[in-house]
């Protein structure tokens, strides 16, 4: 080790120095080469674990936090189509239920309406409105299909038939919204709301934290080699720590034994999950390389104070 | 450890012990079985038939039919009472018995499609439930027509062996209604399931 050779010059130079002298300074030099290594081993620690809260902000931010990450995973589990189906069946049911033909149901579920109805709701959630599912527009269009279908039919519409009409109505509108909203989310998306500003705050003073303990690091140590090597040690301790909790999960398969009753919201879920490790393992992947990279500056600064 | 086992427990309801697939679901585990009913009724022992013998019906599964001569009803029995059981056929409440079970039978349909016919319900018809494990025939015994929220109109807690059917009210309307028509009948024939073999 640079410290050990270090140290062990400075013993030869000294040798020739008056015997109080030498011990006096030998014994002041071991003092501080001990100190100096433990305190950057303390602040390639911090630098590791200020690396992992910001990875799980980064995360965050890009997931959780994120409409489009919202969006993109439904698209790609084919979320659309399965609500749809979903939608279309338990709409079928309630046309069982209320003496129409069971083609009537296909008529007031399809896909273009689904999409830009789950679309809205996830717009309006990130927007931090509270009413996620407008359900009017649903209400008048069956409401009309309804009137067409019996005028077709021949059926009289008397007192009793429309308040039956109306119910069936609501019922379809609760179906609906239940189809389109995601569980959970309208109790999220208010904290979700209050706290996107905090987390952008939090974000800003974690990399401030990292640039400076790192800048500590660099500007402090006399010799290259020594700045790159403590770098090196936050960095991979950065990389390691933010894989830990997805390898964790990941290991233990508890995402796909989530009991989901709905293969929408198990795919929806399950994807989400997915995506979201994946981007701890992009994090990591990242200070891994700049780990790496601080690995080859510390050989490559090694080798040249070893032949100094 | 008793702190741990309740986390564990509770942890249960959200995970369940293995991957889901949704590749299993509304199993068809309707095999008919020789009809002993006629034997059955004639000794004066009842036939029992072993809980281990037959593979007992999960959510959604398909197990059996239901049939009304009278009434023009033949319907696929399924456990359970979804969107998809009725979209299908009639369905047992989970929270109600099996046949055979020695308790209540309650069966939901909708009135325009596999229940239609019950408005041609009479007392004294004859209810034939085929199962994956035995055949039983349950006769009408009386109609009631009142509210959804009417909870006196069946008794899942009684312990003896009967059938209550249930759909909307009135027949042949346009809408959802919130008045039910409930079908009593009792027990006549078919093995009881012994829970202990």
């Amino acid at each position: 080790m640079p410290e050990n050779q270090k140290e062990h010059e400075s013993e030869v130079q000294t040798n020739n120095e008056p015997e109080e002298h030498e011990h006096e300074h030998h014994h002041h030099r071991r003092k501080k080469s001990k100190l100096k290594p433990f305190l950057y081993s303390v602040m390639a620690f911090f630098l590791s674990f200020v690396l992992f809260l910001l990875s799980i902000c980064m995360v965050l931010e890009f997931t959780v936090f994120s409409k489009d990450y919202m969006i993109n995973t439904m698209d790609s589990k084919g979320y659309y189509s399965m609500v749809r189906y979903e939608l279309q069946s338990c709409l079928t049911d309630l046309v069982y239920a209320s003496g129409f033909e069971p083609e009537f149901a296909v008529s007031f579920a399809n896909g273009y309406d689904v999409k830009k109805a789950v679309e809205s709701y996830i717009n309006s959630f990130y927007a931090g409105d509270n009413n996620l599912v407008d359900t009017t527009e649903f209400k008048q269009q069956l409401y009309a299909e309804v009137q067409n279908y019996a005028k077709q039919n021949n059926i009289e519409i008397t007192d009793s038939t429309e308040e039956n009409i109306i119910y069936f109505v609501n019922e379809a509108a609760n179906i609906y919204k239940d189809q389109i909203s995601i569980p959970f989310f309208s109790v999220i998306g208010k904290y979700i709301d209050d706290f996107y500003n905090t987390l952008n705050i939090i974000i800003g003073v974690l990399t401030a934290l990292a640039l400076g303990i790192s800048a500590v690091i660099y500007f402090t140590n006399r010799y290259k080699h020594r700045r790159y090597k403590y770098l090196c040690y936050g960095l991979a301790g950065g990389a390691l720590s933010s894989i830990i909790i997805p390898i964790f999960i990941s290991a233990s398969n508890i995402i796909p034994k989530i009991n989901i009753t709905t293969r929408s919201l198990y795919n929806l879920f399950v994807g989400y999950f997915t995506g979201l490790f994946n981007y701890f393992y992009i994090c990591s992947g990242a200070f891994a390389i700049l780990a790496l990279l601080a690995f080859l500056l510390y050989v490559k600064y090694y080798e040249k104070y070893r032949t100094a | 450890m008793p702190s741990a086992s309740s986390y564990i427990a509770m942890s249960n309801m959200f995970f369940s012990d293995k991957e889901k697939t949704f590749e299993n679901e509304h199993r068809n585990i309707f095999v008919p079985v020789e009809d002993t009913s006629e034997v059955s009724q004639n000794s004066d022992k009842p036939d029992t038939v072993s809980i281990s013998s037959f593979t007992f019906p999960s959510y959604e599964d398909q197990f059996g039919e239901l049939v009304i001569d009278d009434c023009q009803i033949r319907a696929d029995l399924y456990f359970g009472d979804s969107w998809y059981v009725l979209g299908n056929g009639v369905g047992i409440y989970n929270g109600s018995a099996i046949p055979g079970y020695g308790k209540t039978v309650l069966i939901a349909g909708h009135n325009n499609t596999y229940f239609n016919g019950l408005k041609h319900a009479k007392e004294g018809q004859i209810v034939k439930i085929r199962t994956n494990y035995g055949n039983y025939k349950y006769e009408i015994t009386g109609i009631k027509i009142t509210d959804n929220q009417d909870r006196s109109a069946y008794d899942l807690n009684k312990n003896e062996e009967n059938l209550i059917m249930y759909t909307c009210y009135p027949f042949d309307t346009l809408g959802l209604t919130d008045q039910r028509a409930f079908v009593y009948a009792k027990y006549v024939s078919g093995p009881m399931i012994d829970k202990n073999s």
